[in-house]
């Protein structure tokens, strides 16, 4: 071994250990304090929902802890804790992140991420009701009408949170209701019905009609399998019926699994449930009874259309009804209904209209639910209000619901501008819901419309940014060649 | 007289060889971190901290590092550099740790820093090549919040985060993506040209075969790209006949 190869080794052993010594030096020196920046991060995230909480040791999920909680922290003072959870809602799943105090009540919950479908309840305003209750007052909160699946998600993930810390006993599940088919027969019956499906997630029936027993939503957005029970004519007969409901509210297909009436009657047959095959929530009730069997029949009939109100809550409207107020509001013209299949909150129909801008429909939650305000909107193709119309208002408990004048203030205004209009203030959950749902209107239209036009202006810019470009660079070239 | 040479060395590397603009080294991060200026303004800084330490550490330790060993001793020096940043800006500015990322790490691996070390720390002294790191430092920054100017104001309408009220109604979002980055830089580089930066200061490759990676395909003995000579302060370059008489020295050891 020469000198010639040894030194280079120890050259640069050496100096990757000097380097290794100066850098465990500065480690030492900065560890202590990045490790407080990183709890004072955590923490303040956390006091969102504790505002007095301080972090002292690292979040733990206690044994015996439910599925749904991913982390607990402990507040240093013994003064409350905060509880990270994931639970599964009718869409995906909802992160929720819930704040207890030393006495075992709720101080605040907060939903920090989810994608639920349209016709889900504002997130904030919903988990607010949750503040201050204890272990029987969360399991009592009413659920949101109209996204029974959400909310019953969201107050099983508060009620978990609470068990976690021990301010809450552990419900324990009770043997369920004993149905005539198994979850793995249905799920072999729902492949069945609905054709190309890429399989079922289950959906929690929690504050939905008795009769519906099973929902299995189809995984790539073909819709729902629904599985019913009725009483039939004489108790305890029943009958089964597996519907398959598409994501616009329609009956694609509808199999009579069993049916039994009892006292020598002849039971309905597929040849009945066959005439809900592509009926929607409006015209169900013109499917016409059996006459020899009218309480079974009916029950029937009343059991599908609340299967079909569960997976698409109903409109005050009619699509016709629509299309003729947003064409009344526009001053005469066509309107095409470019819905998207998912919204933001309160908007439920979108049109383009032939002679330029678009219509919008909100529905949104008044002060006491359920009942509903509904406004329509014209978009010009700027994204600007030229006309807002309120259909209705109605807010209940004997305050005056905010009136058309409160609607005119967002004429002329664009989604910036529109988000700064003043709430009513005697009404401020109703006005706040409709300012919300007027601004989700306008983002929604601007991505419908985004592709077509932005394409277009974003194209039209590179080409002349290229052609100047080229201009330049041949000129410089020219100029370098003659010198 | 050293005075005026350090000052010339500090100014080559502000203006005359722009590392971004004129050298064209550390493409990735100018296009990365020109989106806003603060992010251009903290890699730049982050960058000019690690370029001056580096160079004067590794020409304090030129006489000592062989040759064969000369790059990977470099990154060890420039790596423990970049990690001391990261660590303190972890410690005492985390929110803008946070927002320069991947990019912060990435300085190790920045062509500037590297080929600074190569070109200049590993030939001069300390003093000279800390003033050299900071010009070319200063010079990339510079660099940096030109582009970050254009592609904030006119892309996101702001300035500093600030919205600018006539012109965020007419950005050109267009500026503030990838494509328009190029664009910008381009453009940069057109304006830098067409002002004579460039024009008639053709360098020489200033590394032996030895650091080449090109060695092992390219049958030459001396590299003959940019072949017009310049003397440079009191530096005589290697010309053809040296770079042949070099490469026969070294044949013979």
């Amino acid at each position: 071994m020469t000198k010639k190869n040894v030194m280079p080794v120890v050259v640069l052993s050496s100096i990757a250990l000097v380097v290794a010594a100066v850098l465990a030096v500065v480690n030492m020196i900065c560890a202590p304090i990045i490790e407080k920046a990183e709890n004072e991060a955590v923490a303040k995230s956390l006091r969102e929902v504790l505002p007095w909480i301080e972090l002292s040791e690292d979040p733990t999920v206690p044994d015996g802890a439910p599925e749904t909680v991913n982390a607990v922290y402990k507040d240093a003072n013994n003064k409350g804790y905060v509880v990270t959870l994931t639970t599964k809602g009718y869409a995906g799943d909802i992160d929720i992140t819930v704040g207890i105090d030393e006495n075992g009540k709720v101080v605040k919950a907060l939903v920090t991420k989810e994608s639920e479908s349209h016709g889900k309840p504002g997130m904030d305003s919903y988990t607010d009701n949750f503040a201050g209750l204890d272990s029987d007052g969360v399991l009592n909160c009413e659920l949101f009408s109209g996204a029974t699946v959400t909310s019953t998600a969201i107050r099983g993930a508060i009620y978990d949170a609470l068990v976690a810390v021990g301010a809450a006993d552990k419900v324990e599940e009770g043997e369920g209701e004993t149905l005539p088919r198994t979850d793995e027969e249905l799920l072999n019956l729902a492949g069945e019905l609905v054709s190309e499906n890429s399989g079922f997630t289950s959906v929690s029936v929690e504050g939905a009609d008795p009769s519906l027993k099973r929902v299995f939503k189809e995984k790539s957005g073909l819709g729902a399998a629904i599985y019913i029970v009725t009483y039939t004519q004489y108790n305890p007969k029943e009958s089964e019926i597996l519907l398959h409901i598409a994501p616009d509210g329609k009956i694609v297909s509808a199999k009579l699994l069993s049916a039994s009436v009892g006292g020598g009657l002849i039971a309905p047959d597929q040849s009945f449930i066959d005439k809900f095959v592509g009926k929607d929530y409006e015209s169900i009730d013109d499917v016409e009874l059996i006459s020899s069997v009218t309480y079974t029949s009916e029950n029937i009939r009343k059991c599908i259309k609340s299967a079909v109100e569960f997976v698409v809550p109903p409109l005050p409207r009619t699509d016709g009804e629509l299309l003729n107020l947003g064409s009344e509001l526009v001053g005469g013209g066509t309107l095409t209904n470019i819905t998207p299949e998912t919204t933001e909150d309160f908007v439920k129909r979108i049109y383009s209209v032939d002679k330029g801008g678009y219509v919008v429909y909100i529905v949104t939650k008044t002060e006491y639910n359920p009942l509903e305000s509904e406004i329509m909107l014209y978009l010009s193709g700027s994204l600007k209000i030229e006309k807002a119309k309120l259909l209705s208002a109605s807010v209940g408990g004997g305050l005056a619901a905010p009136d058309q004048s409160f609607i005119d203030k967002f004429v002329g205004k664009d989604k910036n501008s529109a988000s700064a209009v003043e709430l009513v203030s005697s009404v401020t959950y109703t006005s706040a819901n409709m300012k919300l749902g007027i601004v989700n209107a306008i983002s929604d239209v601007e991505k419908v419309m985004v592709l077509p036009d932005t394409a277009r202006i974003v194209g039209i810019s590179v080409l002349a940014v290229c052609l100047v470009a080229a201009v330049i660079g041949r000129a410089v070239y020219v100029r370098r060649r003659r010198v | 007289m050293m005075k005026e040479k350090r000052l010339t060395v500090f100014l080559k590397g502000l203006i005359l060889e722009n590392p971004v603009l004129v050298l064209i080294l550390g493409t990735c991060p100018t296009l990365a971190q020109t989106g806003s200026m603060i992010n251009a303004l903290s890699m730049g800084l982050a960058a000019t901290v690690v370029l001056v330490c580096s160079n004067s550490a590794i020409s304090a330790l030129r006489r000592i590092i062989p040759d064969t060993v000369r790059i990977p001793c470099y990154i060890v020096i420039i790596a423990a550099f970049v990690t001391v940043v990261q660590l303190l800006l972890q410690a005492f500015l985390p929110s803008i740790y946070e927002m320069m990322g991947v990019y912060l790490a990435l300085i190790v691996v920045n062509c500037i820093i590297l080929g600074r070390a190569e070109m200049f720390a590993r030939k001069h002294g300390v003093l000279d090549s800390a003033v050299d790191g900071l010009g070319m430092g200063l010079g990339f920054l510079l660099a940096l919040f030109a582009m970050a100017f254009i592609r904030e104001i006119f892309g996101a309408g702001t300035f500093f985060g600030l919205k600018i009220p006539f012109l965020y109604d007419y950005r050109i979002p267009f500026l503030v993506a990838p494509p328009g980055g190029f664009l910008v830089f381009g453009i940069l580089i057109a304006v830098i040209d067409a002002l004579g930066v460039r024009r008639g200061k053709e360098k020489r490759k200033e590394f032996s075969c030895e650091g080449c990676p090109s060695r092992a395909v390219c049958n030459k003995t001396f590299c003959n790209e940019n072949i017009e000579l310049v003397n440079e302060d009191e530096q005589t370059p290697l010309n053809k006949s040296d770079a042949l008489n070099s490469e026969k020295k070294e044949g013979g050891k």
